[in-house]
């Protein structure tokens, strides 16, 4: 091994875990099974008035008629031009009968959909859908059919559980290479605590499968026994592995089920710590740790997690839950080793968490009450929001987001360092957002300010910029100099100055000219 | 931000390298073209007395692995020999040299040499033939240097052949401006000259000539542009002068970051008047002629020794048109000179006068390039400690300000607050060598250390003192982050440094200071 090879990593945290090596690695590798699978759909209309189509006995079992394809169209949001309705697209996927009317699918299947369409492997008719509750964070969604005539005879899938390692799969879907019901087989390769490539900062249970799954499988259902034991959502690239699939296992599934059973989706639950292997003889003395191949060293505990002033930095996990805390971060839960995570990603927001700790020599229990670790999700590609954004004098003031950073390929060092550190320097407790002055749209009003494109904004008139609706009542604000506008940005030794009058002159013509038709979007 | 993009890429060898090696004419192409010259010229063939071929084998660290050279890389160059028989080269063709040796080019005699005078920023050695071979010099005849030079001017670029013949090549200077050396901290003077430079024989010192004067010596070469950049006879002249009294002074350290004042709005906010250039300065690096002169952040430096600054920095030059106003205080004075310059502060114009001064590369928190000289650490029982320098942050490769660890990027750019907090260096955990004393940590890399034994660590000198005072033969490192603190094992640490020494790795010494 050499130093050379060694990466830092400062890229993603895994939620309240362990940093994850082969996180970054991975999440630039997995792809999403039905986001490259897009085509153009045509579509008439909707059939309100169902009748049955006779036909011949198909020929797969009865109980496949409820897996179905699930054609989407889209609206994809342009950061690069916030104003705008977003980028058509259109794409497909697989969903299957878990209820009644109620179909599972990935979220990245209907995410910023606009129209839903159902199709049946018997029938021709196509039937509009809707979304009823979607879990960005562990990529699945419940749609229904608008009419819900057409699926009143068929039998949901049953769900069963983790299967064994080496047992036989079979994929159902309608993935990419024709059009009809799509059938492979494979075993379970691995069960492992992995990313989920949809948010892009989540990670849960995973089930490795070796059968082939491609674009267009996303959503559909992994068989045993004709039980549903997952659902395929993502591969890695074939330049990096072969034969790797991955699908959502059904304790995940069955808590998103559980969790929308009262009518809302809480997300998923987190402790905002980060953790270390104590393998180290030296530390395990430092500690008065036994050498019994327990105990983690709490590393980071941020102050927006659930943890935060019940946990300290320094503390060493023993147990969660009473079930003891290995050395390496994993613990025993129905036979499987698995991330100690794994007792938290099961709970629901307000459960608690109890865990063992040994605090400078002391043992002692903490019991923490779970909830969402925001500052985290902040950090992940966002679904369902319109892009939020301010026009003034041309200067695009923007959000700083990972989809941000994508659209616009930021590459600024400073930029990139924020948004790296947003966690751990716990930035979210000043800045719940950094501002950034993402584009300039030319005109004589900003004819010279070209250089500060992707500046970090800190101050507009000697007020602090905290978060995006900040902005407006900043740049209305006069102080110091009234004729002037003053713009302090990040690392940049000048003061960025707008003429007052120019620039409020110029900004309505600038959106005339630029074709914005509303000077700001700051949510709803 | 403005210092990130002068620090893209320093190393002068490898832009060299790249530019001549990456021509796209293959060597024996051009050699009926090289023959047809030599015929043109005849008077020139194994005629010059007064360049010399400069052979020399480099050797550099591994910025990672600071126990490790590289493997050795030979090039050479055509040095310039001048007054006193000294042979004028680039600081980058002798840069990490282990073996220099001279070859005359009409005989192919040798003879061992070596460095008397280098200066990495402004990229100019002085060699000359080791103690017992002084004789070797007695053919060769000094070139002078050319006292002007000026945009459109027509020079001849001097290069030597395989078998030792001199290939003459004309360019022309097409621009004259303050560029980019070997080091990002600051500007010097550069000529850019138009033109084709022979594929065949690569090399990356050469002399152009004006006039049978030298005129400057190439500082790298763009192979798509044909377009050559110098370093100019006045810098060279500066080097000599001031390397004359063998006591180095060295060039002055401007300090200044500045902004152009060419936005109106921009000017109407400072209070600029219409017939006022100036620039706008932004920061005041500590320690430099800025500095010195009392130049503070948020002055408009209006004038230098009654030379008006434009609105973009530029002053008029009666030689060059109009030149970058830092080539002032940097290319044409001297440090200990006295500088007048006039700023507007405050809406008021203040006259300021200072000497100029020069701020040592090695003396930033980041220091710049340690050349010559491996780069410094500790090794302890597998826990490899180094300084945080451009040299390390380099070895992330190109575009190391997006692909090193950002919070180290970020200590680059931006040092102001360690050296408000009066921090020396950063000493970085850089990496650990897998080793029994070190299990569970193998991962950890590029960590900044704070404390070790509970004392505060500043530089490698502080950790070198701290790693003394284990406690019950545990010693206590802490982190500025995750995992904040682990502990080593003294016993198993002395183990395990024997291990690294006489073992596979075969480290050869545990720490490199000085």
């Amino acid at each position: 091994m050499s130093i050379s090879n060694k990466q830092v990593e400062w890229v993603c945290r895994l939620q309240s875990g362990k940093p994850l090596d082969a996180y970054r690695w991975l999440v630039g590798r997995l792809w999403l099974l039905s986001l490259c699978f897009l085509g153009l759909l045509c579509f008439t209309g909707v059939n309100t008035q169902a009748q049955t189509i006779q036909r011949s006995k198909p020929m797969y079992p009865t109980a496949w008629e409820g897996i179905v394809r699930i054609e989407a169209s889209a609206l994809i949001p342009d950061y690069t031009t916030p104003w705008s309705s977003g980028r058509p697209s259109a794409g497909s996927g697989t969903g299957w009968l878990v209820g009644k009317n109620r179909f599972i699918t990935n979220a990245h299947v209907v995410a910023h959909a606009t129209r839903l369409l159902i199709r049946l492997p018997s029938d021709p008719r196509p039937y509009e859908a809707r979304v009823v509750h979607v879990a960005h964070d562990s990529d699945l969604a419940l749609i229904e059919a608008l009419n819900p005539k057409p699926f009143e005879n068929l039998t949901p899938l049953q769900l069963s559980g983790i299967p064994m390692l080496n047992t036989e799969v079979v994929a159902v879907g309608y993935p990419i290479g024709g059009e009809r019901m799509s059938v492979t087989r494979g075993v379970v390769s691995r069960i492992d605590f992995r990313a989920y490539a949809h948010t892009g900062v989540d990670a849960h249970l995973t089930v490795q499968i070796d059968a082939a799954i491609n674009p267009g499988n996303s959503g559909g259902p992994v068989l045993q026994g004709g039980k549903v034991i997952g659902v395929a959502f993502q591969g890695i690239n074939g330049a990096a592995a072969q034969n790797v699939a991955y699908m959502i296992p059904v304790p995940v599934i069955q808590r998103f089920l559980k969790d929308v059973s009262d009518g809302q989706y809480d997300h998923y639950m987190d402790l905002g710590i980060t953790h270390f292997p104590i393998e180290n003889p030296a530390q395990r003395l430092a500690l008065g740790l036994a050498n019994d191949g327990r105990g983690v060293l709490v590393t980071r505990v941020h102050s927006a997690g659930s943890a935060a002033g019940r946990m300290q930095v320094g503390d060493v996990i023993l147990s969660i839950d009473g079930v003891p805390v290995f050395s390496n971060g994993l613990i025993d839960m129905e036979g499987q080793l698995v991330d100690l995570n794994e007792v938290v990603e099961r709970k629901f927001l307000g459960d608690t968490v109890v865990l063992g700790l040994l605090r400078q020599g002391k043992k002692m229990r903490v019991n923490i009450p779970l909830k969402r670790f925001l500052p985290m999700i902040a950090l992940g590609n966002q679904y369902e929001k319109r892009p939020r954004y301010i026009v003034f004098a041309g200067l695009v003031f923007q959000p700083l987001s990972r989809d941000l950073i994508t659209a616009y390929a930021i590459k600024d060092s400073l930029v990139n360092y924020l948004f790296k550190e947003y966690l751990d320097l716990e930035l979210y407790e000043k800045h719940p957002e950094i501002v950034v002055v993402t584009s300039i749209l030319s005109d004589q009003a900003n004819s010279y300010l070209a250089a500060y494109r992707n500046a970090v904004v800190e101050e507009i008139n000697g007020v602090k910029i905290h978060r995006l609706s900040d902005v407006p009542a900043a740049l209305d604000k006069v102080a110091g100099n009234r004729d002037f506008i003053e713009i302090k940005l990040k690392g940049v030794s000048r003061m960025v100055v707008l003429n007052r009058q120019l620039a409020l002159q110029s900004t309505p013509s600038i959106l005339a000219k630029y074709g914005i038709h509303h000077a700001q979007y700051l949510g709803d | 931000m403005q210092v990130m993009l002068l620090l893209k890429k320093i190393s002068g060898i490898a832009i060299l390298a790249m530019g001549i090696g990456t021509m796209p004419v293959l060597a024996n192409e051009l050699s009926p073209v090289a023959s047809n010259q030599t015929q043109a010229m005849p008077a020139r063939l194994h005629a010059n007395p007064s360049i010399i071929k400069i052979n020399v084998t480099q050797q550099s660290y591994n910025a990672r692995m600071p126990w490790k050279k590289l493997p050795p890389v030979s090039s050479s160059g055509v040095g310039v020999v001048l007054d006193n028989k000294k042979v004028l080269v680039t600081a980058s063709l002798v840069q990490d040299a282990r073996y220099i040796e001279f070859e005359k080019p009409n005989n192919g005699a040798r003879v061992a040499a070596k460095v008397m005078m280098v200066d990495f920023e402004a990229n100019l050695a002085l060699l000359q033939p080791s103690s017992s071979h002084a004789s070797f010099m007695d053919d060769l005849v000094p070139l002078q240097l050319t006292p002007t030079i000026q945009e459109g001017d027509g020079l001849e670029v001097w290069q030597l052949g395989r078998t030792g013949e001199l290939l003459v090549s004309p360019m022309v200077v097409n621009k004259v401006v303050v560029g980019r050396y070997l080091l990002p901290s600051s500007g010097f003077l550069t000529l850019e000259a138009n033109g084709i430079l022979r594929a065949e024989v690569t090399s990356v010192t050469l002399p152009f000539v004006k006039n049978g004067q030298l005129a400057g010596l190439l500082l790298r070469y763009d192979t798509r542009n044909q377009s050559a950049t110098l370093i100019p006879s006045v810098v060279i002249a500066h080097f000599l002068r001031d390397a004359a009294d063998g006591v180095y002074a060295g060039f002055p350290s401007v300090g200044l970051l500045v902004h152009p004042t060419l936005d109106p709005q921009f000017r109407d906010y400072l209070g600029l008047k219409h017939s006022q250039g100036g620039v706008y300065v932004g920061s005041v690096m500590r320690g430099t002629s800025g500095d010195s002169l009392g130049i503070v952040a948020g002055d408009t430096l209006l004038s230098i020794n009654g030379r008006a600054v434009d609105r973009r920095g530029e002053v008029k030059d009666p030689l060059y048109g109009t030149i970058h106003y830092s080539h002032l205080l940097r290319g044409e004075a001297f440090v200990g000179e006295t500088v007048r310059v006039e700023v507007l502060r405050n809406g008021h114009v203040v006259s300021l006068a200072g000497p100029l001064v020069r701020k040592d590369w090695g003396a930033h928190i980041v220091p710049m390039i340690s050349f010559d000289a491996g780069p410094n650490y500790i090794i302890h029982g597998g826990l490899v400690f180094q300084e945080l320098t451009y040299s390390y942050l380099q070895s992330f490769g190109d575009d190391w300000s997006a692909t090193a660890p950002p919070r180290l990027v970020q200590i680059a750019t931006d040092p102001s607050d360690l050296e408000r907090q009066g921090i020396g260096r950063i000493v970085l955990l850089a990496g650990v060598l897998p080793v029994r004393g070190t299990q569970g940590y193998e991962d950890l890399a590029a960590l900044r250390v704070t404390a070790v034994n509970g004392m505060p660590i500043n530089n490698l000198f502080d950790l070198q003192t701290a790693l003394q005072k284990a406690s019950n033969r545990l010693h206590k490192i802490e982190f500025d982050d995750a995992p904040k603190v682990i502990y080593l094992d003294e016993n198993q640490a002395q183990i395990d440094n024997k291990v690294l020494l006489e073992g596979d790795y075969r480290i050869g010494q545990l720490s490199r200071l000085h």
